[in-house]
């Protein structure tokens, strides 16, 4: 089992690495002029920063209450 | 031609909440810490909602859709880049951190726990109190132009009817409730608010057809989904706004201490991440686009954010419209209240109490923080009769830097054993006088800055430098002071 701590230390390593995801999403995808199915990337940059948000709100609260039952 | 069905369901709303507020106000018992954070009892359901609902405001639905139709897509990306990796998965490390010592020290204000960890005591809480107000001034505001627009754009009432409608509501629910009373209107809210997400993303395609996002893509007004600000602007924004509202902005912080174990705190951060996705990502570009596609040419406003109103008014006749508004009325009033209470909170312990020793009966002091309180909040109302802006631009230029550099100083003192109160408290006050002399004196024209950075940026960076230097060339905090923090 992880502890409390050590787990702090990767989800801040994964924030960490998140950001500089999105900032080259930001620079390459965000301000680049293509389409994709009639949509705008600029459309699309944000529906993928919608999902994540999503899929690591669930994803960090399940293991962390994992976490604490164990 | 005044609408008097949907004003008719509005004033039932606004009743149906004075009663939640009443009803928390007589189940309060007596005391400071049950008023102020529900003496940390608040459950996971009762914080999922209360935390979520004080976070939302109607800023997601009304501002980010307006100033996306307005000013263009990139506006929106601000604030939808600061939630997938750095606000939803801190706030499970950082608003943890402030819920446990607060749980085990029993703060109230914000100033509590700096005080805590730092040790000056007046001259802190005399800082933030100043630091915490400037922001939470404009915040309010924003809340009562997102209220009035929601009257004005859809029964036909002016918008300045609304303002006055909404301001006399504030001062009764700031003048009853405590924050339980809030804690129970906002399970309210949120019920409402959800109906109104999901309503609005079937909705839209049903009534414009499903292609109506290309459609405004290649009409007139396409030029909102490209890019208009600078990359760096936005690069700076992603971490220096972010961060602070991973449970270090003052009211979200007296949230967390309302609440009862380590799964409410974490029931909280994933209604963040909800949020995020629904309200900051999904919901704008549906409506931001369905203005785009409706009007290629903006409607004659009293102030911007009725573009939206007026729109599902016109477009799902107003009683309706009024329905699916409502819980944006209860999201903007439980921001309001969520800011009051914390106000109060900080009028009454950190300055009556703590600063100038008043030897009143706490019930006086409650008076007078109150009072104080009303009278801050109609300096938030008079901010909105005339906006010159947008909210979310109000939002980015003057509240989120004023947030920014009252949380990293604190953020650093939460984390790194080495911050000392010298580093913590110039870390501050430099933040913030750099940010008013930016702001009004040096580069008074938007971005405040020659770089093209956020404008939030230089202050804030300027605290955290003042707050890691000075605390490196003065002595350390003496280990007992730093055993409670970092056993």
């Amino acid at each position: 089992m992880v502890s409390r701590e050590n787990l702090e230390r990767i989800v801040a390593f994964y924030a960490l690495i998140g950001a500089v995801f999105q900032v080259l999403l930001i620079y390459f995808v965000f301000y680049s002029p293509s389409t994709f199915i009639g949509l705008p990337a600029t459309v699309w940059v944000i529906v993928i920063t919608g999902v994540l948000s999503l899929v690591n709100g669930i994803a960090l609260y399940v293991i962390f209450n994992r976490a604490v039952e164990g | 031609m005044v609408e008097i069905v949907p004003l008719v369901i509005l004033i039932i709303y606004i009743v149906l909440l004075l009663y939640a507020s009443y009803e928390g106000f007589r189940r309060t018992k007596a005391g400071r810490l049950e008023f102020f954070v529900a003496a940390g009892t608040l459950g996971v359901i009762a914080s999922f909602f209360t935390y979520v609902a004080t976070w939302v405001s109607a800023y997601g639905f009304i501002g980010l859709s307006t100033v996306f139709y307005a000013y263009g897509i990139d506006w929106h990306l601000f604030e939808a880049m600061a939630y997938p990796f750095l606000i939803v998965p801190l706030t499970f490390i950082v608003a943890h951190r402030v819920w446990s010592l607060a749980k085990k020290y029993r703060y109230i204000t914000p100033a509590d726990l700096v005080v805590h960890r730092i040790g000056l005591d007046i001259p802190v809480r005399l800082l933030l109190a100043v630091m915490i107000a400037y922001p939470f001034i404009f915040y309010m505001g924003i809340q009562f132009i997102a209220l009035s627009s929601i009257v004005s754009g859809i029964t036909g009432l002016p918008y300045h009817y609304g303002l006055f409608l909404f301001s006399l509501t504030a001062i009764i629910v700031v003048g009853l409730g405590g924050i339980r009373g809030v804690a129970y209107s906002d399970i309210l809210m949120g019920v409402t608010f959800l109906i109104l997400a999901v309503i609005t993303i079937i909705a839209l395609p049903l009534y414009l057809g499903f292609g109506y996002i290309t459609s405004a893509v290649e009409g007139p007004r396409g030029w909102v989904f490209k890019p208009s600000l600078p990359p760096q602007y936005l690069i700076s924004a992603l971490f220096l706004v972010s961060i602070p509202w991973a449970g270090l902005v003052p009211h979200l912080m007296t949230k967390l201490y309302a609440a009862q174990s380590d799964r409410a705190i974490y029931a909280s951060a994933l209604g963040i991440g909800i949020s995020g996705f629904l309200l900051y990502s999904i919901l704008p570009i549906f409506v931001g686009s369905a203005l785009a596609y409706y009007w290629p040419e903006p409607p004659k406003v009293t102030v911007r954010e009725e573009y939206v109103t007026m729109f599902f008014s016109q477009l799902i006749s107003p009683t309706i419209a009024m329905l699916l508004m409502i819980g944006l009325v209860a999201a903007a009033f439980s921001t309001i209240i969520g800011i009051a209470i914390t106000l109060t909170s900080i009028v009454h312990v950190d300055l009556l109490e703590k600063t100038l020793k008043l030897k009143l009966s706490e019930r006086t002091l409650d008076l007078i923080a109150r009072a104080t309180v009303i009278l801050v909040m109609l300096i938030g109302v008079y901010s909105a009769v005339s906006p010159e802006h947008p909210i979310v631009r109000i939002a980015i230029t003057l509240i989120w830097p004023g947030l920014s550099v009252i949380a990293f100083p604190i953020l650093i003192a939460l984390f790194w054993r080495r911050a000392n109160k010298w580093g913590v408290f110039l870390g501050h006050l430099t933040g913030f006088l750099s940010l008013i002399l930016f702001q009004y004196f040096i580069w008074p024209e938007w971005p405040h800055n020659p770089f093209y950075l956020w404008e939030g940026a230089l202050p804030t960076m300027i605290g955290i430098v003042v707050t890691i230097i000075i605390s490196l060339i003065t002595p350390p905090e003496p280990e007992e002071r730093l055993k409670e923090f970092f056993p």
